[in-house]
């Protein structure tokens, strides 16, 4: 099950120099900064400073964006529990109890059982994700293009059906934005779609792109904020009571684990990751409870259910990223696109051939959490101030970063011009409900979903039938209408069965 | 009784869309009809037309074809500092990244109704000529540069 010899390899990888370790700390603290921020996600953070990762080896770079990863999802609970406003989608939960405390005067508790539960949950996650690996990568093995192509339906549908009511314009845009991504040469070497422009040649640039969609338009939409919170009530942070809430965090172990469990496994599935994790495992925290009704009032362990879950998808969704190659929502779709830049392709040949990579990626994320509970406790009362910040001063700077870096990546005015376009077509899909992640993701899989589907047709050789001698692909592609019909169906037999009684 | 603001910015967004498929499908069978090369194109394209077709008879049945969106602020407020961001980045080879951001920084901070002019001055110039010296230092390429050494 684990590869000792590469575990070996990885403790070199990771340890004869001091170079992998340099972008840890200046990776945690951009997460906390981004997370904390309420408006800025992490998939920004990430997205603003891949270009930097272009000049750094591939573990370094994985390392500074998993360190991205790490501090965001704790950073996400600060102004959740401070102001009621969650950091990211991911934090949402954690709002539910942890600002009741804060109203209470428990803010400083609050944010130690947030601290503590996130630290746990990494740790956690990537030690299931150590055990997992290999038995993954040798199931996913036995997964050849027919399923990778339903795996990226299936993902596609599950990210546009996140925002419930809407899951037709989801799905509306996370398909065009699969077209989209096959604009440029195609695998047998035609142009579609480009116009005439030599630069769509290779494609639509997705990380301008995805900078443009992500960060850009979500600025936009803050334009007209004084602040990203207009509350001037300031709340004083001590370290020694955010301490006492370290340790009131261990007091609820079976919360903490039932969060890991529902983090990692939710957070491994392409699309729902961490913003649907913590939800479930606050529902299942509340629904388990002798005490259900003090949910929602400053129930600790509500902070516990939410931030363990939410910390514990990193390592569920790195499973997915790393055996399959598939994002599964706005970080690792950055992750993936820094594979690209290192000529990488995630999937189950990396895993194989490369398993101390693997391993050194998450040896890095145990010693991350360690610094995480180090730069966690410095950086709590200085993040509490960057919300004072105006806006004024903080989108100009956010966007000058976005242009310099798009024309870092494409040494030309292709990157800049493609963070304007798409940032304007972000704000205007985001203005009207539509999904984002979704035509970001759509953006990024088009290509792989026309290779598969074209390999997939060349073996089967155009014969559908094909597909019904492949069990998991059937199985998958059964997820996938489960997924997309599952939850009308079921309310439907609900009423149904209640108009009968 | 209140009287609902119609607003076609949804319906012309869900045009868009459909003539961005029709216009991508109708390239790539220009470029070829080889059932290798409409694989995906094809039937994604066929299926992003149903549901753009599925949306708008729904909305034609529940009546919010014009439905304002649940976003309180309006697109218009929002224009002129996207109009900002787009006149920095058609300016940049003109101007230089380090004039261009300087102004975009200044411009904004004024727009945004910054009136203490020596922080608006101060943060401007140091933070755009900062950020256009360091990538400058950084990338391998060369970066229109007016002012910094190149």
């Amino acid at each position: 099950m684990i590869d000792f010899d590469a575990v070996q390899q990885s403790m070199v990888l990771l340890f004869s120099s001091f170079d992998p370790w340099i972008v840890v700390v200046p990776g945690i603290v951009l997460g906390l900064i981004f997370g904390a921020t309420p408006g800025l996600q992490i998939s920004m953070a990430m997205a603003i400073f891949l270009p930097i990762t272009m000049y750094m080896d591939f573990v370094q770079a994985m390392l500074f964006l998993t360190a991205i990863f790490t501090g965001g999802s704790f950073g996400a609970g600060i102004p959740a529990i401070l102001m009621n406003i969650p950091g990211t989608s991911s934090a949402i939960a954690t709002a539910f109890d942890g600002y009741p405390m804060a109203r209470n005067g428990q803010h400083n508790q609050a944010l130690g059982i947030a601290l503590a539960s996130s630290v746990i949950g990494v740790l956690m996650g990537y030690v299931i994700l150590f055990i997992m690996i290999q038995p993954l990568s040798v199931m996913v093995l036995k997964l050849g293009p027919a399923e990778m192509f339903i795996v990226i339906l299936w993902g596609m549908t599950l990210i546009a059906s996140l925002k419930g009511e809407q899951v037709l314009k989801g799905l509306m845009v996370g398909f065009v934005g699969l077209l989209a991504g096959t604009i440029g040469f195609s695998e047998i070497g035609l142009a579609r779609g480009t116009m005439g422009q030599t630069y769509l040649l290779d494609g639509i640039p997705v990380i301008p792109a995805m900078m443009g969609m992500f960060a850009a338009s979500e600025l936009f939409k803050l334009a007209n904020k004084g602040f990203i919170v207009e509350s001037e009530d300031s709340r004083k942070v001590r370290i020694g009571e955010i301490l006492s809430g370290c340790k009131m965090a261990f007091r609820y172990p079976g919360v903490m684990l039932r969060g890991g469990l529902i983090g990692v496994f939710v957070g491994a599935v392409p699309g729902v990751g961490s913003s649907v994790s913590n939800l479930l495992s606050y529902v299942e925290a509340k629904r388990r409870d002798e005490d259900p009704e003090s949910f929602g009032k400053g129930n600790p362990k509500g902070v516990v259910a939410s931030e363990s879950a939410n910390s514990t998808s990193e390592a569920g969704s790195m499973a997915t990223l790393l055996a399959l190659g598939i994002p599964g929502g706005g970080a690792t779709a950055v992750m993936l696109a820094a594979f690209a830049m290192h000529n990488i392709t995630g999937g189950p040949q990396f895993i194989r051939e490369q398993t101390d990579v693997v391993y050194a990626i998450i040896f890095a994320n145990f010693a991350q959490v360690f610094l995480l509970i180090v730069v966690g406790l410095l950086f709590i009362p200085v993040l509490a101030n960057i919300v004072k910040v105006p806006m004024r001063y903080l989108i100009p700077s956010v966007l000058v970063l976005a242009v310099m870096g798009s024309f870092g990546l494409t040494g030309n005015m292709t990157g800049p011009v493609t963070v304007l376009i798409f940032a304007v077509i972000g704000w205007i899909l985001r203005h009207y409900g539509y999904s984002v992640p979704a035509a970001v993701i759509g953006l990024l899989l088009g290509s792989l979903a026309e290779k598969s589907l074209l390999h997939s047709y060349q073996i089967s050789g155009g014969d559908f039938t094909y597909l019904f001698g492949r069990p998991v692909a059937l199985g998958i592609l059964a997820l996938l209408l489960l997924s997309l019909f599952g939850q009308p169906l079921m309310n439907r037999f609900k009423a149904y069965r209640a108009a009968r009684a | 009784m209140s009287v609902q603001r119609r607003d076609y910015g949804d319906l012309l967004v869900l045009m868009a869309l459909a003539c961005f498929t029709l216009w991508y499908l109708m390239d790539a069978i220009s470029v070829s009809s080889q059932v290798q090369n409409l694989l995906l194109i094809l039937p994604l394209s066929v299926l992003v037309l149903a549901i753009i077709a599925l949306e708008f008879v729904l909305r034609l049945k529940h009546g919010t074809l014009f439905r304002a969106s649940d976003e309180e602020e309006p697109l218009y407020r929002t224009l002129p500092v996207v109009g900002l961001f787009a006149v920095y980045v058609l300016s940049l080879e003109t101007l230089g990244f380090d004039i261009a951001t300087v102004a975009f920084i200044a411009l904004f901070l004024v727009l945004k109704g910054e009136r203490n002019w020596l922080l608006l001055a101060g943060f401007s110039v140091a933070f755009g000529l900062g950020t256009a010296f360091f990538f400058s230092q950084m990338l391998p390429y060369p970066m229109t540069l007016l002012l910094l050494p190149s």
